[in-house]
C-alpha cells in the first residue's frame, strides 16, 4: 500500500512550485507582506489545533501547537493599528474546519500532517530566510523527530478510512495551501 | 427599554466572539436551534478556549420573556476561571443577571482576582441570594443582581459583560499550559455538575415554553457538557 506521502506528491508539489514559495526563500521577504502571510496562518492553525485539542490528538505532542507562537511573530511585525486582510482561502478555511471537522478524528489528522509535519521539515529552511523571531518554525531538537513519528503513528491507526478520510483531506489541505500561496503573490506583485 | 438593551447586548457578544474564535458546529447541537421556539445555541473556540458557548431564548412576543446564558470553558492545560453570564428579563424588568470568573483549581487564581477588583465598583440594587451548589463553585465576587428596572443598572451590567469578556479571552492565554489536563478535567467537570444542579435552568426553560424532552437532553448534554 502507498504512504500518503507518495499518494499526496503531486498536490505536495504543486503547492511547493508556487511562486510565493520562492519569495519566502529568497530572503528578501517585505516584513509587512510576511506578517500578511502569518495573519492568515495564524487563523487557520487556531481552529485546527483547537479542533485536534478537543479530540486529544496532540495530547502526546502539546509544543507542536504553533498558533500562539504564530501570534507573537505577528505581533512584533505587524505595526499597523488595522487588521491585516484575510484572504477567500483563508475564510473558507476556517468555515470548512469550523463546519466538518468536530469529533472527526480521522480528518484532522490529515491537516496536521500536511501543515505541521510541513512545518517540522520544510519550515526548518523557511525559518533561515523570513523576518521576525521566527517563533513559528522552532521546535526543539528532539521534538522534531518525536512529532513526525507519532503524526505518522497516528495517520496509520486510520488505514481502515485513508481512501475516504485521510487523503482526501489531506489533498484538499495542500490545495488550499496553494491557493494562499497565489493569493499572496498577487499580493507581493502590489508591492 | 430592556429588551433592547439586552439585544444589543447579544450583538455586542457575538461580536466579540467573531473577532477572537471562530465558530464551530457542535454535534447535536442543530437540534437546539430552534425558530419556532425562539431558540439559539451557537458554539466558538480558538487555541486558548475549547468551547464558547451562546444560548438565547427570545420568547418576547408569546411569553413576555428573554433569556440568554454565556460560558467560556478554557482549553484543559488550562487552569484559569469559566467565564459565565447568565441573564432572563421580562419587558419591564431582569429578574436575574449573575456574572462571575468562576474559579477552578486556584480560589484565588489572578484571572479572577482581576475580575473581583475590576468589578468591586458595582453594587446591585438588589443582590440576589445564591444556594448552595452555587456557592460551592462561584467566586467571592460574583455579581448576582435581581429586579433590575433601572436603565443606568442594566447598562452598567452589560457593559461589564462585554468588556469583562473582552479581557478574559485575551487575558486567559496567559494561563495556557500551566495547569495539569487531569486536574482541570475534573475539575471543569465538577462545576458542570454542580450547574446541573441548578433547579431552575429547567424549570425556566419550561416557562419559557421549550420542548420537555428538549430540555432534559439539552441540560445534561448540552447547557454544561462534562468531559
Amino acid at each position: 500500500m502507498k504512504t500518503l506521502k507518495e499518494l499526496t506528491w503531486e498536490h505536495h508539489k504543486e503547492a511547493e512550485r508556487q511562486k510565493f514559495v520562492k519569495v519566502l526563500m529568497s530572503g528578501k521577504i517585505n516584513p509587512e507582506i510576511y506578517a500578511i502571510y502569518l495573519a492568515n496562518q495564524h487563523k487557520t492553525y487556531d481552529v485546527l489545533e483547537a479542533m485536534a485539542m478537543a479530540d486529544g490528538l496532540l495530547d502526546d505532542m502539546p509544543e507542536i501547537r504553533r498558533a500562539p507562537r504564530i501570534k507573537k511573530d505577528f505581533d512584533e511585525l505587524w505595526t499597523y493599528s488595522w487588521q491585516p486582510v484575510i484572504f477567500p482561502t483563508t475564510e473558507k478555511y476556517i468555515k470548512y474546519v469550523a463546519e466538518t471537522l468536530m469529533d472527526c478524528p480521522e480528518k484532522i489528522i490529515a491537516h496536521i500532517y500536511v501543515r505541521h509535519m510541513g512545518d517540522l521539515s520544510g519550515g526548518q529552511m523557511i525559518m533561515k530566510r523570513t523576518p521576525g523571531p521566527n517563533r513559528y518554525y522552532k521546535f526543539k531538537h528532539k521534538e522534531v523527530g518525536d512529532y513526525k513519528r507519532i503524526v505518522k503513528e497516528t495517520i496509520n491507526t486510520y488505514l481502515n478510512v485513508y481512501e475516504h478520510s485521510v487523503l482526501p483531506e489531506a489533498k484538499f489541505c495542500f490545495q488550499s495551501a496553494t491557493n494562499l500561496f497565489k493569493e499572496m503573490k498577487e499580493l507581493h506583485d502590489l508591492g | 427599554m430592556i429588551w433592547d438593551r439586552l439585544i444589543k447586548w447579544k450583538e455586542e457578544t457575538i461580536e466579540v466572539l467573531n473577532q477572537e474564535l471562530t465558530e464551530y458546529n457542535e454535534p447535536g447541537m442543530d437540534r437546539f436551534n430552534n425558530d419556532e421556539f425562539g431558540w439559539v445555541n451557537r458554539t466558538w473556540k480558538n487555541n486558548y478556549i475549547r468551547r464558547a458557548h451562546v444560548d438565547v431564548v427570545d420568547v418576547r412576543e408569546t411569553k413576555g420573556l428573554w433569556m440568554a446564558h454565556v460560558c467560556l470553558f478554557p482549553e484543559l492545560t488550562n487552569g484559569g476561571p469559566i467565564y459565565g453570564f447568565d441573564i432572563i428579563a421580562g419587558k419591564n424588568k431582569v429578574t436575574g443577571a449573575f456574572h462571575d470568573f468562576s474559579p477552578l483549581l486556584q480560589k484565588q487564581h489572578p484571572l479572577t482576582e482581576w475580575f473581583i477588583e475590576e468589578n468591586r465598583h458595582f453594587k446591585a440594587s438588589k443582590e440576589r441570594e445564591l444556594p448552595d451548589w452555587a456557592k460551592a463553585i462561584f467566586s467571592g465576587g460574583m455579581i448576582a443582581a435581581g429586579n433590575v428596572t433601572e436603565e443606568d443598572e442594566l447598562n452598567q451590567i452589560c457593559t461589564m459583560a462585554v468588556s469583562n469578556l473582552r479581557n478574559y479571552i485575551d487575558k486567559i492565554r496567559v494561563h495556557d499550559g500551566e495547569a495539569k489536563r487531569e486536574d482541570v478535567i475534573k475539575a471543569q467537570n465538577y462545576y458542570c455538575e454542580h450547574q446541573q444542579q441548578n433547579p431552575h435552568t429547567p424549570r425556566v426553560m419550561e416557562k419559557l415554553g421549550l420542548p420537555e424532552e428538549d430540555i432534559k437532553l439539552f441540560c445534561e448534554d448540552n447547557l454544561f457538557p462534562k468531559i
